[in-house]
């Protein structure tokens, strides 16, 4: 099994008018001016989210999930190749997992591609790149035309891919990508290329080209049913592709917070759905206007996964599954989208979901929303002491390897088992 | 209403182009908005009496199938211009309204010869030297369409408040027709502005002075770029100004098509 490392990165400021009881008008996506930014404020966020990573890697973990959004204060990740360089340089072993870099946003693939080659030299060997297609902010940030995003994301891969494996230089004339002279100095040093897996929750288009690909899929906090759906769509899309599926092509993302004692972990557990923590997760107060995340033709409206009309989705109109208010903390802790506890505790719930689910990547998603540095800390200390030893002996116990144990695309062991 | 329109598709360049057509006279050609054609309103009728009216649902909008490959508005102006030798239409007044403006003033510099007038109602297709166009990417579609009149209350009636669900999936489907040929720059060119200086077609630009849309300062802009071009301001008028002021409309394009003839 792989276990992954995440948080959004927050920009946490105390004083600003959208932290803490923010109201909902207060907190909409792409309304909040950046005119309050503080560097001071922000230094300190990076070095301390620098500073969890070290720990998490001495803790155990196998690596770090990292994200990139625009202009937005609910994560910092907007020049996510930034943060992933220096951890190449200042961590040893953990895999710096980049889901994902916005390859139909970007203007120029080639430096992308550059970019992910020199990282993967400096760690020598530790990038995993994933692709995204990035929500509505992300094209309208940097300005890239939502209908032709499917399109330009396809293009990329396939011109990334090249960079990486066939020796230049060579041209490319393609629809919407042309270079004259591709030549970079810079290669992968995992060969043929660095992992790719690919990180989804509604699009089905995406979903279906992962599995095409052969790319493992890493559902990123969704509910546990409509999850399992698009795990058994995959393995489907799979078997008309010619291979079999398994826990090395899932990966399931998880809001977990492990703390010393129960009372403690559940007051810790709720900062996530306090502060700048990511607006649209359900339970927060932050909203987006809907023309601006349903930006012409980014997302197909007849293509969408199981997710879309998850408890999550029902929540988002106000429709209760679980007897809470949707969305609220303990609606989501009672259908196991928030695990919390003392490292007993989450044990049992995570056992359910390895079993319900059988991903062979579990991504760790802590240390966000409002929560500060020695709440992260003791989570990850308990995390390493007792949740992710057991995790491994589960592991091996229901056979859940992780695309590092088991090829994604032939079903083979990498290791001696 | 007077007349009945005809609605018509023929194939030009692989796709189907759907137009309506009414009336007697020289032709005149009219090119709806961006927010999509409106279908034959009281502006189609009121030229109906004097012209062979015929409106086109653009390439990408209404019933007209849209060009995959198509990603400006000179793309849309080509297909249009196939289009009027289709129809073996060699002499005809040109109406363009805001976005079909723009298509419009394309076609216009595009076409083999002059055009016996050209009239601009609100055009896109030139950046203004101050203030914005209005971003109908950053908006909601139903309020962008309100937007188009320069009256709440005017709004009101062709789109209440209440009534959006049943616009939302032909305003939605036309935002993406939009962003597939003018997501940046947003709804005008740099390349336009020097062409026009050729424009051998009389050319007529109207404003409205409350347009919310595209700031009435633009209208100096093509008068100076236009060789033959003469602006009429509509006082209060919005964007929409065949939606709001069809008559008066109308008559400014009776106006100019009599003048070109006289000159």
């Amino acid at each position: 099994m792989f276990i992954g490392y995440f948080t959004e990165r927050p920009y946490q400021d105390p004083s600003a008018p959208y932290f803490g009881d923010a109201k909902k008008e207060e907190l909409t996506d792409l309304v909040l001016s950046n005119g309050t930014y503080d560097p001071e404020i922000a230094s300190d966020l990076y070095n301390r989210y620098f500073d969890e990573k070290l720990y998490a890697e001495e803790m155990g973990f196998d690596g770090f999930m990292m994200n990139e959004h625009h202009s937005t204060p609910f994560t910092m990740g907007s020049v996510v190749n930034i943060e992933a360089a220096i951890l190449a340089r200042i961590t040893k072993r953990a895999k710096i997992v980049l889901l994902g870099n916005l390859i139909g946003v970007r203007s120029d693939p080639l430096f992308l591609a550059e970019e992910l080659a020199v990282m993967d030299v400096i760690s020598r060997g530790r990038i995993v790149s994933g692709w995204v297609r990035g929500t509505g902010r992300e094209s309208l940030s940097h300005n890239s035309p939502t209908p032709f995003n499917w399109e330009r994301f396809q293009e990329a891969h396939d011109f990334i891919i090249k960079t990486w494996t066939t020796p230049g230089p060579f041209r490319w004339e393609g629809r919407y990508f042309q270079y004259r002279y591709v030549n970079p100095w810079a290669k992968p040093f995992q060969k043929p290329h660095m992992p790719i897996w690919v990180p989804g929750v509604l699009s089905y288009n995406t979903l279906e080209w992962a599995a095409r690909h052969r790319f493992p899929y890493i559902m990123t906090a969704t509910d546990e049913d409509p999850t399992k759906q698009c795990f058994d769509l995959y393995q489907q899309i799979a078997r008309d592709n010619g291979y079999e599926a398994g826990p090395q092509n899932y990966g399931y993302m998880i809001k977990l917070h492990v703390d010393e004692t129960e009372e403690l972990a559940d007051a810790t557990a709720r900062k996530l759905l306090q502060g700048p923590s990511n607006p649209f997760l359900e339970g927060n107060q932050g909203g987006v206007h809907p023309h601006l995340q349903n930006l012409p033709g980014l997302t197909s409206k007849k293509q969408l996964l199981p997710t879309a009309s998850s408890r999550a989705a029902l929540a988002g109109r106000g429709i209760s599954t679980t007897g809470f208010q949707p969305g609220s903390f303990d609606d989501q802790r009672a259908k196991r989208g928030i695990i919390c506890g003392t490292p007993e505790t989450v044990l049992k719930d995570l056992r359910v979901a390895l079993e319900k689910l059988r991903p062979g990547t579990i991504m760790i998603w802590d240390g966000d929303g409002a929560m500060n540095h020695d709440d992260a800390m003791r989570s990850l200390r308990l995390m390493g002491e007792v949740v992710l030893p057991t995790l491994r002996e589960w592991s091996k116990e229901l056979d859940l390897p992780g695309p590092f144990e088991r090829d994604p695309a032939t079903g083979k062991d990498l290791v001696a088992k | 209403m007077g007349f009945e329109p005809q609605e018509s598709a023929i194939e030009v360049a692989g796709g189907s182009l759907r137009y309506l057509q009414a009336g007697a006279g020289p032709t005149l050609l009219v090119l709806h908005h961006d927010i999509g054609p409106s279908g034959w309103t009281p502006f189609h009728d009121a030229l109906a009496s004097g012209f062979r009216v015929i409106a086109p649902d653009i390439p990408g909008f209404g019933l007209s199938t849209r060009a995959e490959w198509a990603r400006h508005p000179r793309d849309l102006a080509a297909l249009l211009l196939a289009f009027t030798r289709r129809l073996g239409l060699e002499h005809y007044t040109l109406a363009g309204l805001g976005f079909g403006g723009w298509v419009a003033a394309e076609m216009a510099s595009y076409a083999p010869g002059p055009l016996d007038a050209l009239i601009l109602a609100s055009p896109a297709g030139l950046k203004p030297d101050a203030e914005d166009i209005l971003d109908q990417i950053m908006m909601d579609p139903y309020e962008y369409a309100r937007a188009g009149f320069a009256e709440d209350e005017t709004a009101d009636r062709f789109y209440p408040r209440d009534a959006f669900k049943e616009h939302r999936d032909r305003l939605d489907a036309h935002r993406e027709a939009i962003a597939r040929v003018t997501w940046k720059p947003y709804m005008y060119s740099y390349e336009l502005p020097e062409i026009l200086r050729e424009m051998q077609a009389p050319a007529t630009v109207v404003w409205g002075t409350a347009n919310r849309v595209i700031p009435p300062a633009c209208a100096s802009r093509w008068a100076a770029l236009l060789p033959d071009c003469r602006v009429r301001l509509l006082d209060g008028a919005g964007h929409f100004l065949d939606l709001e002021r069809p008559d008066e409309l109308a008559r400014i394009v009776r106006e100019a098509h009599s003048a070109a003839r006289e000159a």
